[in-house]
């Protein structure tokens, strides 16, 4: 066999193969001859273009007729007057005595499958197509070699980027001409014709300054045009991906690439990709994968209106189809409001406008309420037909709506809303009026624009039902209108309120749609930290995972410090709760470190400031770190209080906090103090009964309870409890933590037959919101201890084994927790099992006193209990052994405060010994006891000791 | 030329007889050239070729309407061979013109017209054919293969018929050549 027939017959196989095999079946085949490897390799790998090489090498001496005088159709062929990629365009006149008519014909270079004469369809489409700004296709045939030619409009005029450089147009005008660009393709895309080779020499502009496009139409003929050949025909540096790529998803959003691929050209004088350098396959990678250098990069000006442009033509050239603009209306609405000043209605960050400089510049956050008011009242008044407002046109009305709108939204998205609430129930009053109007705005993405900002506004006023519901009509409108991008961001606001009314799993499912949908770096890296946040949770390693994801986006997002540093502080908030004490501490001293930065670059970043001390409050209090918890509460509620005032929604939530951090640090008094503080704004301005009072009942009702007010704290419990579960409903994890509550108070004040009758609905809450986690485990366990208080020990002992095996699961047999709930299997089964409950108990006693702190109280408790479960099962030694480390340990835990207790169990534990006949240690033991008490007036127990003694 | 003969001459091809191919190939070429001639005297007639039309014109022109399928696959093989050596004929006259020098052997003045070849497709063309002379040392049925699919128009199925070889066969070699001579050209550029 020859090299050659070898090297044919690894070919033949190798290209039969999927390509991931062929590597591996060359190398089997080929063993050491690494050369015949290569070749075949490289032939294999350069197929495609060879077969595309073969193809335009016929093409080369097929297609460069001169048709000059010949006899196309009507018309006569007078002269050459341009040719290009899709062919040559000649001069033609019509001859057949109708009528005279100098027309354009172009010969299609590609063999196309179109087979004249023009049929109905066909001509309805090209009628259809009729626009000033579209030359216009009278005909079209096929000449006798059988290539097809089509008779346009003759249009005279400059091609556009000769015009753009001869008149030496702005980027204002430039942005102009898109729009006159945008309305004849749109106008196309209207009737169902996409261009698909939109390019600079496609676009004449006539002796009007009106821009004319050329070719469109050559797509309705020629709907198969085979696109292998376009592929070859068109030119690369105006071809979008998927049109490389020879997919067959053409679509509206190929022109609107294509557009931005004429936007960038006009404003930088060069294509996104300098491509003519490279092979086919290098163009390719750079068309796919490669995104485009800003328009920045290119020209010497950083205008306002330029970063405008820059973003949509960023977004225009998405490599994916889907990222892009859906319609070329939504880009030229963008590019309009660009000129006309306006903020960008689909692009979203950093934005500079006039109202976040007119706040910047006056620095009175006191102001943003009444400013709300004063917006929602103009956006209300628009449609309200007054003296003033009817001079509006429909237009005009629109547009000022819009206007006020990005002045609204971003007053509210200065900041988590909740900070900026309004100072006045009125907000509420005029918002109703706002939307009474809105449902009459006639453009659809204006009116889904006010949907979404007045569903934000009701969320921050805490109203989450209508809030969601406009968010959701938001949403179906931005459907309609297949904007991705706006789908995402109304998305990402409604999970922002699902994690905040702790409807996780909703909100984790909303924040992964619309990162699917964004494709916007920044939002990306918030997304996936509000991610992280949930699932810290329950699932820790996700929300590792994704926390490093946004760390790794971070790197490659080009963010501010200021941003860095708010994604940094939010990013070390995940899983801190999992951090052993050394860690948490090195995690904490580089919040604070963050913290500092932020304060000395940034200190007019009041709000976000207040944001961080708070946070560092609840991290602290979560360490147990209560006085450095108080010293944050307290600078957070100081923040507050200066920038707006002592009566207002957002020094309440200073408050609560107070009230929350004094209430753990054990001062009961000045916890109901701040809460009650906190609880009055609220009811002057949202009414009794409001959601956001949760926390507040809570707090105030435990502050009763300590105080011996039980039955008024409990009413206060199950109000909070009532207002929670009609307001998130029961599988919440607020209503969960109010529940909890309830029952641990019902259980407190021995009211089991209460609490048994609700454990089931908290196991279903845990469950859903902790799933099988050790929580809901211990909500077994709670709910076994409440059970076998009321004798059903059997149903207890059920609950426990329930509990066990999630431990087991969740945590591991190495674990206190795995300990309770087996010394609770043993406490529940003595009756039913006592030899394998002794069992239990031991295995119990060894994990706690392994797992739980030294010297705890508790396994003080269970190893009394076990020592006395083992003195009555006549193990005296064992029980001898627990007796004296449980009295050890109350001794270190109680001495001091209780010496009375401590002596008790010491007698109790003399009388056993004594039942032993161990006088000797009884007597000793007895004697430490009445030590202990010789200074307290337990008389009564004194006298028992007394009795003892002297019956030895 | 009667078309009586040119159907003697496809019948007679089926025995494989190189001297009737030959004899085909001779009357081709000329056929080929007179045609272009024509299509340039008959500008005005709205008559336009390329070289694919021109010879299907020229099929038209001299084989009868009831030729047999067979046959018409014959007359493009030749055609196809034909039409091969036409353009290097061609293509080296230009080449040899432009170095000012006057080797061409063959008269192809007349499909200048037809066949305006660029400097770029001169030197391909010629490049290409160098190494298919090559390819055919080691195997003469890559020629006839390239001949067929590429300067003959033929389809695979065609192909195989007037070579007798199967249609996997045609696939392997077209393929393998295509491959081979894309990579070969691309070393040489």
């Amino acid at each position: 066999m020859t090299d050659l027939e070898k090297a044919e017959q690894l070919f033949d196989q190798a290209v039969k193969l999927p390509q991931e095999e062929r590597e591996e079946y060359l190398n089997k085949t080929c063993g050491k001859d690494v050369d015949t490897k290569q070749i075949v390799m490289g032939m294999i790998k350069n197929f495609d273009e060879a077969s595309r090489y073969f193809k335009s090498l016929k093409l080369s001496w097929s297609d460069d007729f001169d048709y000059t005088d010949s006899q196309l159709g009507s018309y006569k062929i007078q002269r050459l007057i341009g040719a290009g990629g899709m062919g040559k365009v000649y001069l033609g006149a019509r001859n057949d005595g109708l009528y005279e008519q100098e027309v354009a014909v172009k010969i299609l270079k590609v063999n196309s499958q179109y087979s004249a004469p023009i049929d109905n369809r066909e001509q309805q489409i090209l009628a259809d197509l009729d626009h000033p700004g579209i030359a216009k296709i009278f005909n079209a045939g096929k000449t006798d070699s059988n290539q097809t030619y089509l008779v346009m409009e003759l249009v005279e005029g400059i091609p556009i980027e000769k015009y753009v450089e001869s008149e030496k147009l702005g980027f204002k005008e430039i942005g102009q001409l898109m729009l006159q660009i945008g309305k004849a393709v749109q106008h196309a895309h209207q009737n169902r014709v996409i261009h698909r080779d939109l390019k600079p020499s496609n676009i004449l502009i006539n002796k009007g300054g009106i821009p004319k496009l050329l070719d469109f139409g050559i797509s309705v003929l020629d709907h198969h045009l085979e696109q292998e050949n376009f592929q070859h025909i068109i030119t690369p540096n105006y071809c979008a991906p998927e049109q490389i790529e020879g997919s067959k998803h053409i679509n509206v959003t190929t022109d609107v690439y294509l557009l931005g691929v004429l936007f960038y050209k006009l404003i930088t004088a060069k294509t996104p990709f300098e491509l003519n350098s490279l092979n086919y396959e290098e163009r390719k990678e750079k068309i796919k994968n490669t995104p485009p250098p800003s328009i920045t990069t290119s020209i010497n000006k950083n205008s306002l209106l330029i970063k405008d442009f820059d973003k949509i033509i960023a977004r225009a050239l998405s490599k994916k189809q889907k990222n892009r603009y859906q319609s070329v209306d939504a880009m030229m609405n963008e590019i309009e409001a660009a000129l006309n000043v306006f903020p960008l209605r689909e692009s979203k960050n950093n934005r500079t406008t006039l109202f976040q400089k007119f706040i910047k510049r006056n620095k009175v956050p006191v102001a943003i309420s009444t400013i709300a008011i004063v917006l929602i009242g103009i956006l209300s008044g628009i449609y309200i037909s007054n003296l003033k407002q009817a001079q509006l046109t429909a237009e005009a009305k629109e547009q000022k709506a819009q206007e006020t709108l990005a002045f609204l939204l971003d007053l509210f998205k200065q900041n988590d809303p909740t900070v900026n609430l309004g100072d006045s129930m009125s907000i509420g009053v005029l918002l109703g009026e706002g939307l009474k109007n809105a449902v009459q705005i006639k453009n659809p993405s204006t009116r889904a624009a006010v949907f979404a900002t007045l569903g934000q506004v009701n969320i921050s006023l805490g109203n989450y039902e209508k809030g969601e519901s406009l968010l959701n009509d938001a949403i179906s409108l931005y459907k309609e209108l297949e904007n991705d991008q706006a789908i995402g961001e109304v998305l990402f606001k409604k999970g922002l309120l699902k994690k905040r009314t702790a409807d996780n799993t909703e909100a984790l499912e909303l924040f992964s749609r619309a990162l699917e949908l964004t494709d916007d770096r920044k939002e990306q890296i918030k997304l996936k930290i509000h991610q992280a946040e949930i699932f810290a949770i329950f699932n820790i390693d996700s929300a590792k995972i994704l926390a490093t994801s946004a760390l790794n986006d971070m790197k490659e997002a080009e963010l501010d410090r200021k941003e860095e540093i708010l994604n940094l502080f939010n990013i070390t908030e995940i899983g801190l709760g999992h951090l052993d004490k050394v860690q948490t501490d090195s995690v904490m001293n580089y919040k604070i470190t963050l913290v500092d930065e932020f304060r000395s670059s940034y200190p007019e970043e009041k709000l976000i400031l207040a944001r961080f001390y708070s946070n560092l409050s609840l991290n602290y209090r979560w360490a147990n770190k209560y006085d450095s918890a108080l010293k944050y509460s307290d600078l957070n509620l100081d923040l507050l209080n200066t920038v707006y005032g002592k009566d207002n929604i957002n020094t309440a939530s200073g408050l609560l906090l107070m009230a929350e951090t004094q209430g753990w640090s054990g001062n009961s008094d000045s916890a109901e103090y701040y809460a009650l503080r906190s609880l009055n704004v609220k009811e002057s301005l949202l009414g009794k009964n409001h959601p956001s009072q949760i926390d507040e009942l809570g707090l105030i009702a435990n502050s009763k309870i300590r105080d011996g007010s039980f039955e008024g704290g409990e009413e206060i419990l199950s109000q909070a409890y009532e207002l929670s579960r009609n307001t998130y409903g029961l599988y919440n994890q607020i209503t969960g933590d109010r529940l909890f509550a309830l029952l641990q108070h019902y259980n407190r004040m021995g009211k089991f037959e209460k609490s048994v009758t609700l454990y089931p609905d908290l196991i279903k809450v845990d469950s859903t919101t902790y799933g099988m986690t050790s929580n809901t485990a211990t909500t077994y366990l709670d709910y076994a201890w409440a059970l076998r208080s009321l004798d059903s020990t059997q149903k207890a002992l059920k609950q426990s084994y329930r509990a066990r095996s999630i431990y087991e699961k969740d945590i591991g047999k190495d674990h206190y927790l795995y300990g309770m709930a087996l010394f609770n299997i043993g406490e529940y089964g003595m009756e039913s099992m006592p030899e394998k409950a002794l069992l239990y108990f031991d295995s119990a006693v060894n994990i706690l006193k392994k797992k739980m702190p030294e010297n705890h109280p508790r396994v003080g408790n269970y190893q009394h209990t076990y020592a006395e479960v083992l003195s009555d099962h006549h193990n005296d030694s064992l029980s001898n052994v627990h007796y004296v480390e449980s009295i050890n340990n109350y001794n270190i835990n109680y001495a001091e405060d209780e010496p009375d207790r401590v002596a008790t169990f010491q007698i109790n534990y003399a009388k056993r010994l004594l039942d032993q006949n161990m006088k000797d240690s009884a007597q000793a033991v007895l004697m430490t006891a009445s030590r202990l008490i010789e200074e307290t007036e337990q008389n009564q127990i004194k006298n028992e000791i007394a009795v003892l003694l002297k019956s030895i | 030329m009667k078309t009586n003969d040119i159907t003697t001459i496809l019948n007679q091809l089926d025995s494989s007889n190189p001297k009737v191919s030959e004899e085909l190939y001779s009357i081709l070429y000329k056929e080929l050239k007179i045609t272009a001639k024509s299509v340039r005297n008959r500008w005005n007639g709205n008559d336009t070729l390329n070289t694919t039309a021109l010879v299907h014109e020229t099929f038209l022109k001299i084989v009868p309407e009831d030729t047999s399928w067979q046959n018409r696959c014959h007359f493009f093989f030749i055609a196809g061979k034909a039409m091969r050596q036409i353009l290097c004929n061609y293509a080296e006259k230009k080449n040899a013109q432009k170095r000012k020098a006057s080797q061409a052997t063959l008269d192809v003045e007349d499909f200048k017209d037809i066949i305006p070849l660029n400097d770029r497709t001169i030197i391909e063309i010629l490049c290409l054919e160098n190494l298919l002379k090559r390819l055919e040392s080691e195997d003469a049925l890559y020629g006839q293969v390239i001949e067929c699919r590429f300067y003959g128009d033929m389809t695979i199925k065609e192909t195989a018929e007037i070579l007798k070889i199967s249609e996997a066969t045609v696939k392997r070699k077209w393929n393998f050549a295509r491959a081979f001579l894309f990579k070969e050209i691309k070393a040489a550029s």
